[in-house]
C-alpha cells in the first residue's frame, strides 16, 4: 500500500487529509511526555531543552517523569552528511505513527503526510489556513504573527531553491551535502538545500517571537521546540521531496557513496507499533523500496525552464567527474560584529585569480598533468564562506552581499545579492560546553557567477572585496552576533 | 558477518580518512614518540613502573607519551586548520596547532611529575585505582561534553603573527578539553612507566572517542575497567 504524499496548496476542497492530521495530533497532544507515540515525545526525538542551559519545555507539566532521556531524543542532524536521511527516517516513522492514530480514527488506511512546498506560486509562501485556525490543534501561537494572520511573511530569497537544486553532489564546500566528517558536531559544514529553503522558513516562523536577547524565538526557529509546531512535518515532507527532485532532475547528481554515510550510523527510533527501530542511511536511499514505499505528488523540476536554457548555453556536463578542491584565496584577519543595521567589511584577497591560475597551473605541472589553458582570469568555482558565527541570543537574517559601491545602499543592488545567512540553531551552536562544542554556525554561498559579473566591474579590486550585511525584518531586536572570518575560496 | 563486514569497511574508511589527512612529519613524529617509549619500555620491562628518573627524563617519557597517544587521533583537526590556511601557510598552521596542543599537555603533565617522585605512585595498585577513577570519570555525563570541545573550532587569522597566533590558540582550545576527558587514562598509563599494553589500550579509546559519531562512554569505560584489572592481575 503505497502512500501519496500530496501538496497541501493544492488539495481538493473536499480533501480530508488535513482534518485527520488535525485530528490525529489532537489524540497524540493527550500523551504524556514519555509515551513514544505521544507528540511531546516524537517532538523531542527532534530535540528537548536542555534545563543545564537554562532552557525550558512551553508544555511541561508536573505529571512529567523525571531522570534521563531516551538515548534517541535530541537527535536532530544539522550540519552533517546525515541531514536528509535522519530527516527521511523520522518522518517515515512520525507519518505512519500518525497513520495508525488515522486508521484508529476511521479514516483512510494510506493516510500521507502533506507537504508543504513555498516555491512554486507565490502565495504558497503563506502559512496554510488550517494551520492558522486558532481553534484547531494544527494551530501554535508561538509563531510568526505575520505568519498565523495569514500575510506573505516568507520573501522570495527565503525559498530560493536555485542553491539548493543546481549544488554539486559532494560534501565540499558549496556542496549539497552536509559535513562528512566522522563524528557530529554542529557548525561544520551544512548541505545547500539545508541553508535554502529548510533553515529559512524555520527561522522566518520562529521570528515574531523574540523581543531581544533574552527572549524566546517561536518554536520553529528553535531546534529543540520545532517538531512541537505541526507544520514542522510538512515543511520536512517538502525538504525530503526537494531531495528526490535534485536527485532525478540532473544525471550527475548523485548520493554520496562512501561506507560511513550508507551504514556507518545506526540511528534509532520508536516505530508505529511502540518497537524501537534502527535504521541506516542505505535503509532510506529508495522511497519506492518496500520498507518505505511511498511517492510524492509532484517531483517535477521546478527549475526546468532555467535548466533548459542552461542546458543550450553549456553543451559541457554541468559538473566534473571529481569533486573540486577548494582553496582559501582570502580571508578577513579579525572577526566582524553584526548588529540591527547595515554593516560593511574588506576582505583581503592576496590570492588574486590570476596567482590562483598560475598556482595551480605549477601544482598541475608538478603533477605531470596537461598544461591549463593560461590566461583564465577567473576560478572555476568561488564560494564566500561565514565562519564561526555564533551570538548568546536570537538574532535576524543577514542578507549578504559583494562589492557594493562605497556610500551605496546595499538593498538597491539586487544584483550584488549573495545570499541569505539564516541564524536558524545559532544559539544552540554557539554554547561551550555543549554537545555541540560552540563553534557557532558556518555558511557557505556559491558565488562563481556573482564574482565573474563583479570581476568586470570597473572598480573591481583583485585584492580585496567588500562584504556588506544588512539584517533582515530585525524589528528592533538589539542583535549581537559575530562572524568570527569572512573568506573566499577558490576551485 | 554481513553486519561486522560492513561495520570493518566503515572503521577502515574512517582510519583511511584520518591516514590520508596526516602529513608525512606527523607520523614521523608518532613513529619516533612510539620507538622512543618501546625502547624505554624493553630497557626496563616490567619493572619500568619502579624506575626513578630526573624531573626532566620523566617530563620528556610524558610528552612522548602524548605525541604517541593523543596526535593520531588528530588528523580531523589538523585538516581542519590547513583547509583554512593559504596554500603557503598549510604545514606551519599544522605546526603551530600542534605546539599549542603538546604544551598543554606538557604543562598538565607537571603534576605527574610531582606524583611520580613519590614512591608510593611506583606501586600498580596506585595506577590500578587511577584507571577506576578514569572508568568513573567516563560514566558522568558531563564527560561527554568535553569529548565535543575536543573539536571545537575557532577563527585563524590568515596571515602575520595572528595567524601564528591563531594556530596556536586553536591547538590549545582543543587540548584543555582533551586534558579533561583522557587526563586520568594518560596519569594511569604514566603511573605503569608507560607499559606497551595501557598505551595501546589507551590509545585506542582515545581515537574512537575522537570518531564516535554521538557520545559513547562505553569505550572510554571499557578500556579503563580493563587496565585497572591488568595492573591488579600481579597481586592475584
Amino acid at each position: 500500500m503505497q502512500r501519496v504524499r500530496k501538496n497541501v496548496w493544492t488539495l481538493p476542497v473536499a480533501d480530508k487529509t488535513l482534518d485527520w492530521y488535525a485530528a490525529a495530533v489532537a489524540k497524540m497532544k493527550e500523551r504524556p511526555l514519555a509515551d513514544p507515540l505521544g507528540w511531546r515525545y516524537q517532538a523531542a526525538v527532534h530535540g528537548y531543552p536542555n534545563a543545564n542551559d537554562d532552557d525550558t519545555d512551553p508544555l511541561s507539566t508536573p505529571a512529567d517523569a523525571a531522570g534521563a532521556p531516551p538515548p534517541f531524543w535530541n537527535q536532530c542532524q544539522h550540519a552533517t552528511s546525515f541531514f536528509l536521511p535522519w530527516h527521511r527516517m523520522y518522518l517515515l516513522q512520525f507519518e505512519r505513527i500518525v497513520g495508525t492514530y488515522v486508521a484508529s480514527l476511521g479514516g483512510p488506511a494510506d493516510w500521507a503526510l502533506p507537504y508543504w512546498d513555498t516555491y512554486k506560486d507565490l502565495g504558497w509562501r503563506l502559512l496554510p489556513p488550517a494551520f492558522r485556525d486558532p481553534e484547531s490543534s494544527l494551530y501554535v501561537e508561538a509563531r510568526n504573527r505575520d505568519a498565523n494572520a495569514g500575510h506573505v511573511f516568507l520573501d522570495p530569497e527565503d525559498v530560493d531553491l536555485h542553491p539548493g537544486l543546481t549544488a554539486r553532489g559532494d560534501t565540499d564546500i558549496g556542496g549539497f551535502f552536509g559535513d562528512p566528517a566522522p563524528y557530529h558536531l554542529n557548525g561544520h559544514e551544512k548541505g545547500q538545500i539545508e541553508s535554502y529553503p529548510h533553515d529559512h522558513v524555520h527561522e522566518q516562523l520562529g521570528m515574531d517571537e523574540y523581543r531581544g536577547k533574552d527572549a524566546s524565538f517561536g518554536w520553529m526557529g528553535d531546534p529543540n521546540l520545532a517538531a512541537l509546531d505541526p507544520i514542522f512535518w510538512l515543511h520536512h515532507a517538502n525538504i525530503d521531496r526537494l531531495w528526490e527532485v535534485w536527485r532525478r532532475r540532473d544525471a550527475s547528481h548523485g548520493n554520496l557513496t562512501t561506507e560511513y554515510w550508507l551504514q556507518g550510523v545506526p540511528f534509532r527510533f520508536n516505530a508505529a507499533d511502540g518497537q524501537i527501530v534502527s535504521m541506516t542511511t542505505v535503509d532510506v536511499l529508495d522511497i519506492a523500496a518496500p520498507g518505505l514505499d511511498y511517492d510524492y505528488e509532484d517531483l517535477s523540476d521546478p527549475l526546468a525552464a532555467r535548466a533548459t536554457v542552461l542546458a543550450a548555453m553549456a553543451k559541457t556536463p554541468s559538473t566534473p567527474p571529481t569533486p573540486p578542491a577548494h582553496e582559501l584565496v582570502g580571508a578577513t584577519q579579525t572577526g566582524v560584529v553584526l548588529g540591527d543595521d547595515v554593516v560593511h567589511a574588506m576582505l583581503p584577497t592576496p590570492v588574486t585569480p590570476v596567482a590562483f591560475a598560475a598556482s595551480r597551473r605549477r601544482a598541475g605541472a608538478a603533477l605531470g598533468l596537461a598544461p591549463a589553458a593560461p590566461g583564465a582570469a577567473t576560478p572555476g568555482r568561488v564560494v564566500l564562506r561565514l565562519e564561526q558565527v555564533t551570538s548568546s541570543g536570537s538574532a535576524p537574517a543577514y542578507d549578504v552581499f559583494l562589492d557594493v559601491p562605497d556610500g551605496d545602499d546595499p538593498g538597491r543592488h539586487a544584483d550584488l545579492h549573495v545570499g541569505r545567512a539564516s541564524m536558524f540553531g545559532l544559539v544552540q551552536a554557539s554554547r561551550r560546553g555543549q554537545s555541540h562544542g560552540g563553534s557557532g554556525l558556518t555558511f557557505s554561498f556559491d558565488i562563481t557567477a556573482l564574482y565573474g559579473k563583479v570581476h568586470a566591474q570597473a572598480w573591481f579590486d583583485p585584492t580585496q572585496l567588500r562584504v556588506s550585511f544588512v539584517p533582515v525584518a530585525s524589528r528592533g531586536v538589539k542583535a549581537d552576533v559575530h562572524v568570527g572570518r569572512i573568506s573566499l575560496y577558490f576551485a | 558477518v554481513s553486519a561486522i563486514a560492513s561495520r570493518a569497511r566503515v572503521v577502515s574508511w574512517v582510519a583511511w580518512q584520518a591516514a590520508v589527512a596526516t602529513p608525512a612529519w606527523v607520523c614521523v613524529a608518532v613513529a619516533v614518540a612510539w620507538v622512543f617509549l618501546l625502547a624505554h619500555g624493553l630497557a626496563h620491562g616490567a619493572h619500568a613502573h619502579h624506575l626513578a628518573m630526573s624531573p626532566g627524563a620523566e617530563l620528556l617519557g610524558w610528552t612522548a607519551m602524548v605525541v604517541a597517544m593523543m596526535v593520531p587521533a588528530l588528523p580531523g583537526n589538523l585538516r581542519d586548520v590547513a583547509q583554512r590556511s593559504y596554500r603557503s601557510r598549510r604545514q606551519r598552521a599544522m605546526a603551530g596547532y600542534l605546539v599549542g596542543y603538546v604544551a598543554v599537555w606538557t604543562v598538565a603533565g607537571v603534576p605527574v611529575l610531582a606524583v611520580r617522585a613519590q614512591v608510593w605512585s611506583h606501586d600498580l595498585t596506585v595506577a590500578a585505582i587511577v584507571f577506576a577513577l578514569a572508568a568513573l570519570w567516563a560514566l558522568l555525563p558531563v564527560r561527554a561534553r568535553f569529548v565535543a570541545a575536543c573539536h571545537r573550532r575557532i577563527p585563524l587569522a590568515p596571515q602575520g603573527w595572528r595567524a601564528d597566533r591563531s594556530a596556536l590558540a586553536q591547538g590549545i582550545v582543543t587540548a584543555i578539553p582533551c586534558v579533561a576527558t583522557c587526563g586520568w587514562m594518560m596519569l594511569g598509563c604514566a603511573l605503569t612507566g608507560h607499559r606497551l599494553l595501557p598505551m595501546l589500550v589507551g590509545s585506542g579509546v582515545v581515537w574512537i572517542e575522537m570518531y564516535q559519531f554521538r557520545p559513547d562512554a562505553r569505550p572510554a569505560l571499557a578500556g579503563a575497567a580493563l587496565l585497572a584489572a591488568w595492573c591488579l592481575l600481579p597481586l592475584i
